[in-house]
């Protein structure tokens, strides 16, 4: 996928405009946040499961060439075949020309984010092989020609509405169908597909390095219908999602899952050891695994940013995050929206290109409470902050390196004087009303989208003295 | 990319980003501890599920019923074809799908499927005919009956595996799901089912392909709205038998 990371403040200024965006991504909040709430309190021992899968990914990533091999040691053993990428276009690569030896017309995709990493829809397409996306929002998305909007909901953003003119003027429906006839209707469309297609191609939620086994976590049924229908199973994930034994599995989809989706368990978890047995009635004759870095060795290479690699993509610090509810998905330019796509996006893609995500945050700390592994985002955020200003990819930051400390020199001079901090909040009281409400002067930037505090006529301070009466001269003499 | 260069890559960061990088050290708790430990716990394990199945039987039903699974338990075999001849009359059903598992082959579905004039598909390689027409049956097919592997308490799981007796899309395709769950194969924890795993692992014995099945298939990808059975079961019945 093409990074448009630079356009996010024009995305996100086109996101707030729009009202029905704004309405769906309100639903995030009421719908997964809380139901992910109600599920971690409702587990046993939350915090020392999150402490526990916390230090396994710690454990792990320390480790990652032993676990890498292990795990391609086992999963050949399995009769698997297992390929190792160093960028997605060479994963890409390697389906396409697995494609072509195979002789595959049709390949079906269960919804994977580092397929969008590799952009694997258009690179299929344009060698002249059918790719077909399977869950249902990805298939709203592939129908509308859109990147996914929110890592487990991708079509979060349009309404019912919407997607029936799509199906409507795509696949010929009749209009006004409702959210139960639309997913009636790419049922039975995306069934002929899985029956004719050569090729299942998946993610992977997790890789078990003790047994070889790829587990992949899913509701609808598509990833079992991915992994059952076509002769050939692909599965493509980014290396950072190998665990070391199966007796974690346990720990981390307990995590995963309640995170993701709020669901006690999701509906489906596959597990995926190798091809079809000798024995087997059906099943797919061959399985191969694409593991791919695509710059997670820069992350991992970086002692701050190692942590970032920990994530399991449940979304949960999307779902809770006050910037993404407002400038949502699309507006961050790459596959990983959200907090963490904040740090991911711009470290893989360029922080250059990137350097207004890690200031779409407010620092409120809301999406490290919400992660599963505890990974400390807003500490990242303000470690690539400081890698850009500091390295000033640009004049404008070498403007605001300059600007900064005099603000912050002037405002200290002021606040920490009694005298001149209450004429200052008299002076800008009295200045205010002089204003309008709207499209104050300066700075520009920072008003054309806010309107300024009203300000009191009296400041804390004296308002506290007065209510004292005389008791204020007891505590501590404020007068 | 050769594998060399790739995990070349991987220790060059791994040794960036942190000094005091060993490599190839594993971790040292439960899971790399020697067989033996994995065997004791899953003669224990197995122990349990046989010993206390009334218990595991009461406690997985209000679980698997949270996870929308319609549950009966019920006395036998003839308790089993009653069940699904009601079911039948229910859905207007045509076809039957069914696997050739052990765990089901005392339950006589072809009697009822005889005496309903209904079709059942018995989905086994010795059927005779290709992999085509057989899958074509099962897509089909109005109802499919499996039996489990396992079934999990904590979380209202059925464990499917594919093999010889087990065809991957009896349990997926058809609208309808039922499974049959007999005493002996309940498991506490999804904890106890990846400690059966292991030894499995290590025995050469662990199935290749498993699914863990919560409920019917369901999607919320349009407004949040929840929608059962898009491409796997909308409908699925659990039958705990005695």
């Amino acid at each position: 996928m093409k990074a448009t990371t630079e356009q996010f403040r024009q995305k996100s200024y086109e996101a707030l405009q729009d009202v029905k965006i704004q309405e769906n991504l309100a639903g995030l909040y009421s719908g997964f946040h809380n139901a992910r709430l109600d599920a971690s309190s409702a587990t046993y021992d939350w915090d020392r499961l999150q402490e526990k899968g916390r230090s396994i990914k710690a454990h792990t990533l320390d480790n990652l060439d032993f676990y890498l091999e292990l795990l391609e040691k086992n999963v050949t053993a399995g009769g698997g075949q297992v390929f190792f990428a160093d960028t997605a276009e060479s994963a890409a690569d390697y389906v396409i020309s697995l494609s072509k030896d195979q002789n595959v017309k049709t390949v079906v995709k269960s919804k994977s984010m580092i397929s969008e990493e590799m952009s694997l829809n258009q690179r299929l397409e344009e060698n002249g092989i059918e790719s077909v996306e399977t869950d249902l929002g990805e298939y709203i998305v592939q129908l509308a020609k859109e990147a996914p909007y929110h890592i487990i909901a991708p079509a979060i953003h349009k309404s019912s509405k919407e997607v029936s003119n799509l199906f409507e003027e795509k696949l010929g429906t009749s209009g006004n169908l409702g959210i139960e006839d639309l997913t009636k209707v790419a049922r039975e469309k995306l069934r002929q597909k899985f029956i004719s297609a050569d090729m299942g191609i998946t993610g992977g939620n997790f890789m078990v390095a003790d047994t070889g086994t790829l587990v992949l976590v899913t509701n609808e049924g598509n990833g079992r219908m991915c992994t059952s229908m076509p002769r050939i199973h692909v599965a493509i994930v980014g290396m950072e999602k190998v665990i070391p034994s199966i007796g974690d599995l346990g720990t981390f989809l307990r995590l995963l899952i309640r995170s993701a989706t709020g669901q006690w368990i999701s509906s489906y978890v596959t597990t995926v050891s190798g091809p079809r047995g000798t024995y087997d009635i059906d099943g797919p004759e061959e399985f191969h695994l694409v593991i791919v870095d695509n710059g997670r060795s820069k992350m991992l290479a970086d002692s701050k940013l190692r942590e970032a690699l920990y994530c399991l993509r449940c979304g949960a610090c999307l779902n809770a995050c006050p910037v993404y509810r407002k400038v949502g998905g699309h507006s961050y330019g790459w596959v990983y929206p959200g907090p963490i796509g904040a740090i991911v996006s711009p470290v893989i893609t360029g922080l250059s290109k990137g350097k207004d995500l890690p200031f779409a945050s407010t620092l409120c700390g809301a999406c490290k409470e919400a992660c599963p592994v505890k990974i400390d985002i807003p500490r990242m955020l303000l470690y690539l902050r400081s890698e850009i200003s500091e390295g000033g990819t640009n004049t404008d930051r070498k403007a605001i390196k300059f600007l900064e400390p005099l603000t912050s020199y002037i405002a200290s001079s002021i606040l920490s004087n009694r005298f001149s901090s209450t004429m200052s909040v008299r002076i800008l009281g009295i200045l205010s009303k002089l204003f309008p409400k709207k499209g104050f002067p300066f700075p520009r930037g920072w008003t054309k989208h806010r309107s300024p505090p009203d300000i009191p006529n009296r400041n804390f301070v004296e308002t506290w003295a007065e209510s004292l009466g005389d008791e204020s001269t007891k505590l501590g003499g404020f007068k | 990319m050769d594998k060399d260069i790739f995990l070349g890559r991987v220790r060059s960061a791994l040794s960036t980003g942190s000094k005091e990088h060993k490599a190839s050290a594993p971790r040292s708790d439960a899971f790399f501890r020697d067989d033996d430990f994995f065997r004791d716990a899953v003669a224990e394990i197995e122990r349990r599920s046989d010993v206390d199945w009334e218990q595991l039987y009461l406690e997985l039903q209000p679980t698997a019923e949270r996870m929308g699974w319609k549950v009966n338990r019920v006395a036998g075999p003839e308790d089993v074809l009653e069940y699904m001849e009601s079911l039948i009359t229910k859905l207007d059903a045509k076809k039957l799908a069914i696997t050739v598992q052990d765990s089901i082959s005392d339950i006589d579905v072809q009697k009822l499927s005889d005496a309903r004039h209904v079709s059942l598909t018995k989905v086994t390689k010795q059927l005779g005919i290709d992999d085509q027409a057989l899958r074509d049956r099962v897509i089909e097919a109005d109802i499919g009956i499996t039996g489990v592997e396992y079934a999990v308490v904590e979380t209202g799981t059925c464990v499917i595996s594919a093999d010889s007796q087990t065809g991957r899309l009896v349990g997926l395709t058809p609208p309808v799901h039922v499974v049959l769950v007999r005493r002996g194969q309940v498991l506490a924890s999804l904890d106890d089912l990846f400690a059966i795993r292991r030894l499995q692992f290590v025995e050469e014995r662990m199935p290749a392909y498993t699914n863990l099945i919560s409920g019917p298939s369901r999607t919320a990808d349009i407004e949040h709205t929840l929608v059962t059975g898009v491409h796997g079961p909308g409908d699925v019945h659990m039958i705990l038998m005695e």
